[in-house]
């Protein structure tokens, strides 16, 4: 049976079981629930938003899902290589997705809580940040800077490099 | 937009920064820099150099070093001896991109004598290796429950790295790169009954008994005192692949 979802521009979408189930808040709640025909509000996902997550899930749904003991070992594996992403997966963030999509699609992977889709959040945000300063990752990010004039001074000294041995 | 990301987001999110990325997020706003201080810690803490130096024997001798100063200063390493502690009162903590490191014998053996061999006719400096972080322990990045974290490894391949052992007295030597890395070292005669000289080579690396110093001789050593090395440099070691030609200048002593 069908799952139907609600995004909180009220925008409905209707997907398979297996691809709901990618979301764990979701199968929790199919599991509790059960079959049922009403729409599933999501007052926390835009329609735009909640139909990136749903492509995602769609590719992803006949992946096997981490067992809960094999997370951490997972996590430890990806994280030691952040460049490693798959190339459907790095597509699928670059395709019109600006840093305000990227920023609500990790919103939305952890109210969800789907994982995988939270890690490669997590992953193409760090490699955004790979290489930049700290005026570049501010500016791309929206970042304030809320230091003060001698908290700043006493960074750029400290910056210095100080020749004398 | 990005400040407004949750707490525990946030700190998820910073264990997929490499160990130069972090040092940047740190230097955003306050709130990053209190978020990613724990995690840095852990790459501060176990950092270590090698210098490796060709004198033309069977085996390169290695001088391994232990960070002797760093930042922020909540992450000084236990064996510090920091001349970059924040100011007093200061509200953040010192983000240096230049690092020092000392001999890690010099820390059990006293100053860290290398005993020159007379058919030594230079230590050739041919690479220098960093490695920040690895390992379990350290912070768990503000309530996250991921304890254990990536290794930080770069290394610069060194030419021009020849080191004269020409001189006959005391003298203390600069040998780097403008703005990017600098070792320093003595190169230092002793003779017999000097304090100094009480040393036992074989506690290092490459070094055996039949190394020991012969008393009854004025025997001549290569002492590195510490090596400084630019962030920017570690963080971007893959340029660093020798291009550039070391720089030598006298410190201290003899021309």
């Amino acid at each position: 049976m069908p799952v139907i979802l609600q995004a909180s521009d009220g925008q409905q979408f209707t997907i398979s079981k297996p691809v709901a189930e990618r979301s764990m808040l979701l199968k929790n709640m199919l599991d509790d629930v059960g079959e049922n025909e009403q729409a599933i509000p999501l007052p926390n996902v835009s329609g735009p938003i909640l139909a990136a997550v749903i492509e995602y899930c769609e590719h992803h749904k006949d992946e096997a899902m981490p067992a809960a003991d094999e997370d951490d070992k997972v996590f430890e594996a990806s994280k030691k290589k952040p460049d490693d992403i798959d190339q459907w997966d790095a597509d699928f963030m670059k395709q019109g997705k600006g840093n305000e999509e990227l920023f609500e699609i990790i919103l939305a992977a952890n109210y969800l809580d789907i994982k995988p889709l939270l890690d490669l959040g997590c992953k193409t945000v760090a490699n955004m940040i790979k290489g930049k300063t700290p005026e570049q990752i501010r500016e791309m990010f929206n970042i304030e800077n809320d230091f003060t004039p001698d908290e700043e001074e006493q960074i750029r000294r400290e910056n210095e490099w100080a020749a004398d041995a | 937009m990005w400040d407004s990301l949750p707490f525990e987001l946030k700190a998820y999110l910073i264990h997929f920064l490499p160990f130069p990325s972090l040092l940047a997020v740190a230097g955003t706003s306050r709130n990053w820099r209190e978020l990613t201080t724990p995690l840095l810690a852990a790459f501060w803490q176990r950092a270590t150099a090698t210098a490796t130096f060709d004198c033309g024997r069977l085996k390169p001798v290695l001088v391994e070093m232990v960070l002797a100063s760093c930042s922020p200063s909540s992450t000084q390493p236990h064996n510090s001896s920091s001349a970059l502690a924040p100011a007093a009162g200061a509200n953040v903590s010192p983000l240096s991109s230049s690092l020092t490191f000392e001999p890690a014998a010099a820390k059990i053996l006293g100053p860290n004598h290398y005993q020159i061999r007379d058919w030594d006719s230079a230590y050739r400096l041919t690479r220098l290796s960093f490695s920040f972080g690895g390992g379990g322990g350290g912070g768990g990045g503000g309530g996250g429950t991921r304890q254990r974290h990536a290794r930080h490894r770069c290394e610069i391949d060194v030419s021009d790295g020849e080191i004269p052992l020409a001189a006959k007295q005391p003298v203390l030597m600069g040998l780097g790169v403008e703005q990017q890395w600098l070792l320093v070292y003595e190169l230092n005669t002793y003779n017999t009954g000097n304090a100094d000289a009480h040393f036992r080579p074989w506690l290092l690396t490459g070094f055996t008994r039949n190394d020991i110093i012969k008393q009854s001789n004025m025997t001549r050593f290569f002492v590195p005192r510490h090596l400084r090395v630019s962030f920017a440099v570690l963080a971007s070691a893959a340029v660093q692949q020798g291009n550039e030609t070391c720089i030598r200048r006298r410190i201290k002593g003899e021309p």
